[in-house]
């Protein structure tokens, strides 16, 4: 989800159990909630592509020529500007991070990847030791960058956490251990060129790409359930309902379009060439020529992936999750089309290319917009009720503040 | 309390404390330094400096976060910024430009300048102040690392007669030696290796730490001709002597840095398009600049560059004899210079004086 880097809380979603099954219980302030069916709030986007446009080129040129030092600096106004933008029941966000303690996240983060790659392009077994270091330290660095984006958002004044522990991040990680020895394997057969010992590793490889294959949707519904199951604002506190089966149906959708995606293509550009073919040589153009126009058309046939695949999984995956995520009081409901965000990207695309990327800042906004109005909150009861109850519990703050220090924000 | 001045101007906000969510509707003001925020119930102050203000924009809503996790939300903007203006709290000059949209396309225009000079002088820089502290033992280390992976998935060993490599060796180690000073002349190791029917062909390679690699099919193309041999090992010298592997190796990231910090987060295609193409307009650099060694090295053995032009005649009209499909890439995505282009250089450069 490249695309957006707002979605930590922002993205969307609506109620399968919420309010039915849950029975009506008192609210911690002892009032009895009424019985009726939730408030329906609507979220607006109300940025404009011409004024981050603006923000942007400034932002980008001081980041340019501070040799990316300004770019926490950059990327609090955008957050803020964004935020400041984002309104939840006609209430707008805030954003609260601190870019002082952004900039050392950022410097660590920079000071990381340099080493990471550099270690790939210096040996095989260099690089693969750096994948495996990085693989180790995903998932707390994920987890910081949660809690600070999170820790520092606010609406009506209240700020929400996250209250998710760090051992819960590895375990929600451990169906991909899988992928990480694919990896691992990959870098010893390139290291041990003998056939035998190749061979070996190959076959161990291949058993576990397919264990890697069939742990996919179970790794990611861990890594929803965790993330969607520590979401917290005032006293509530989210839970992700979606059941396992549900993420593993929609791997086997998206793998059923790339299926019928890649079929479709292949009949319309070998439809196409045959056609170009015939008429061009019948033209005189010589065998070459046409030769010579092969990788275009593979690269054309490459883009509908792009343009069918992609916005399919970000939109069913955006429902599906927010859908199911709800706390005893507040619920979501998103209703992400495809096709819209296929046009979208579509659009993003064609002027992206044909302004040489200076579409970027209108993209993002109207990407945001898009992502964000589809959904709806579902509140149950009086918001002005909700309290901050964070002072009590002192081993989470301990946790926010450790992931505030760093400032790390990779941008999820 | 100081009771506010009559003529200070006053703006209705919304006053969270940050414990509770409920809003309360406050009138703003401000006076002897201190923002004041007040209804019939409560009436709170905050020094100026201690406020964070919200940067002057046309949309969305104000909030200014206050000490103690406070917050005040305007919902009106205008009404806002007019208030901010009359109370003397302006804009900072970064917060002007990006209102004016002519600072900004001064600031676009300062961008595509500043990328281009990043893309023409400060990457190429950046990557020889990388190298200039990266030692030669790093190149060497590389070099073997790479050679013995090409050994396993390209090459098999020479079945060129001893005699013929060794008369090859001693022919460009006397070259080298006679081009002394108008050569660069880095220490080298040169190899023979065999191709398998349908790999590499007649090819030739330079690797970090001076590994030059020849296929037996490149001697054989050019067994009559050994001048156009030396151009080729010449040029081949000159991408060691430029340690253009490991160059092209810095280069490529710090490319795939600047287009990430601009493009970043709307596609990686469009992320890796920019990368792909710069890198690959630096690989033809790199191919001139080993050409213009090629020549150096042939002039000063008093040999014809126009000779090595021969090699890529003879190499077309192999690969035209070559049964299947050719596929040429259009030149933005191809890491060499067409060859029409070296081989009028290499005809060029015989016509010059010596």
């Amino acid at each position: 989800m490249s695309t957006f880097d707002d979605s930590a809380w922002r993205g969307s979603g609506a109620p399968s159990q919420f309010p039915a099954t849950r029975p009506v219980e008192p609210s911690v302030f002892g009032a009895t909630v009424a019985p009726d069916a939730p408030r329906r709030a609507a979220i607006r986007f109300t940025a404009s592509g011409s004024e981050y446009f603006r923000i942007w080129i400034v932002n980008l040129l001081l980041t340019l020529v501070t040799l990316s030092i300004y770019y926490p600096f950059a990327r609090a106004r955008k957050l803020r500007y964004f935020h400041a933008n984002t309104l939840v029941d006609e209430q707008p966000l805030g954003f609260h991070g601190d870019p002082w303690k952004m900039l050392r996240g950022h410097l660590l983060v920079v000071l990381f990847l340099v080493c990471y790659g550099g270690a790939g392009r210096i040996s095989p077994v260099a690089g693969g030791v750096a994948a495996l270091i990085f693989a180790a330290l995903w998932p707390a660095l994920w987890v910081a960058s949660l809690r600070f984006r999170l820790g520092n958002t606010s609406w009506r004044g209240l700020r929400l956490h996250f209250s998710g522990s760090l051992p819960g991040a590895y375990l929600a990680f451990a169906p991909f251990l899988p992928a990480l020895l694919v990896v691992l394997a990959g870098a010893l057969v390139g290291d041990h060129p003998e056939p035998e010992t190749a061979k070996t590793l190959g076959i161990a490889m291949g058993l576990m790409l397919l264990l890697m294959l069939a742990l996919m949707p179970l790794g990611l519904a861990q890594l929803k359930r965790y993330q969607h199951g520590h979401f917290n604002l005032g006293a509530e506190r989210t839970q992700l309902s979606a059941r396992t089966r549900s993420f593993y149906a929609f791997y086997l959708r998206s793998f059923g379009l790339t299926i019928i995606t890649m079929v479709m293509v292949f009949a319309t550009v070998a439809g196409v060439s045959l056609l170009v073919g015939a008429v061009a040589l019948a033209s005189g153009a010589s065998k070459e020529t046409l030769l010579a126009l092969l990788p275009i058309a593979v690269m054309l046939a490459y883009l509908p992936f792009f343009f069918v695949l992609q916005p399919y999984a970000v939109s069913r995956l955006q429902n599906l999750v927010w859908n199911h995520t709800a706390s005893q009081h507040v619920g979501f409901e998103s209703r992400l089309r495809a096709s819209s965000l296929a046009w979208r990207m579509l659009k993003n695309f064609f002027f992206m290319v044909i302004t040489l990327g200076l579409y970027r800042p209108f993209a993002v906004v109207h990407t945001t917009r898009l992502r964000l109005e589809s959904t709806q909150v579902l509140v149950q009861g009086d918001v002005n009720q909700w309290l901050d109850t964070r002072s009590a519990t002192r081993a989470e703050a301990a946790g926010d503040a450790a992931g505030d220090v760093l400032g790390i924000d990779i941008g999820l | 309390m100081t009771p506010p001045a009559p003529a200070a101007p006053t703006l209705d906000a919304e006053l969270f404390d940050g414990r509770s969510a409920a809003a309360q509707p406050v009138r703003l003001h401000i006076a002897h330094g201190q923002l004041h925020a007040s209804n019939d119930a409560l009436h709170q102050h905050w020094p100026l400096t201690a406020v964070r203000w919200p940067e002057r924009e046309r949309h969305g809503r104000r909030l200014a976060y206050l000490p103690g996790g406070a917050m005040l939300v305007g919902h009106d903007a205008r009404a806002w910024d007019d208030w901010a203006a009359a109370n003397g709290l302006h804009p900072s000059w970064l917060v002007r430009c990006m209102q004016s949209w002519r600072a900004v396309l001064a600031a676009l225009l300062a961008c595509v300048l500043l990328l281009g000079a990043a893309y023409r002088w400060g990457t190429p820089w950046a990557a020889q102040a990388v190298l200039g502290v990266v030692p030669p033992q790093v190149d060497a280390d590389i070099g073997e690392a790479v050679l013995a992976q090409v050994d396993t998935q390209w090459f098999q060993p020479s079945a060129l007669p001893q005699a013929t490599q060794d008369a090859l060796r001693a022919r460009l180690a006397q070259a080298v030696q006679r081009a002394a000073g108008r050569h660069p002349t880095p220490a080298y190791t040169l190899h023979f290796r065999a191709t398998p029917p349908g790999g590499l062909g007649a090819n030739a390679l330079a690797l970090p730490g001076g590994h030059l690699v020849v296929t037996d099919a490149m001697v054989k193309l050019l067994a009559d001709r050994p001048d156009a041999l030396i151009g080729v090992l010449g040029h081949e010298l000159g991408h060691v002597a430029r340690r253009h592997g490991m160059r092209s190796l810095v280069q490529a990231s710090l490319l795939a840095a600047l287009s990430s910090a601009v493009v970043g987060d709307v596609s990686s295609l469009i992320t890796a398009a920019p990368a792909l193409l710069g890198q690959m307009a630096y690989a033809r650099d790199f191919e001139r600049e080993a050409d213009d060694d090629a020549i150096a090295l042939m002039r000063a053995n008093s040999l014809d560059p126009a000779e090595m032009a021969l090699m890529f005649e003879r190499l077309q009209a192999e690969r035209q004899a070559r049964p299947g499909p050719r596929i040429e890439l259009p030149i933005a995505l191809s890491s060499h210079p067409a060859d029409a282009e070296r081989m009028a250089r290499l005809r060029g450069a015989a016509g010059q004086p010596h």
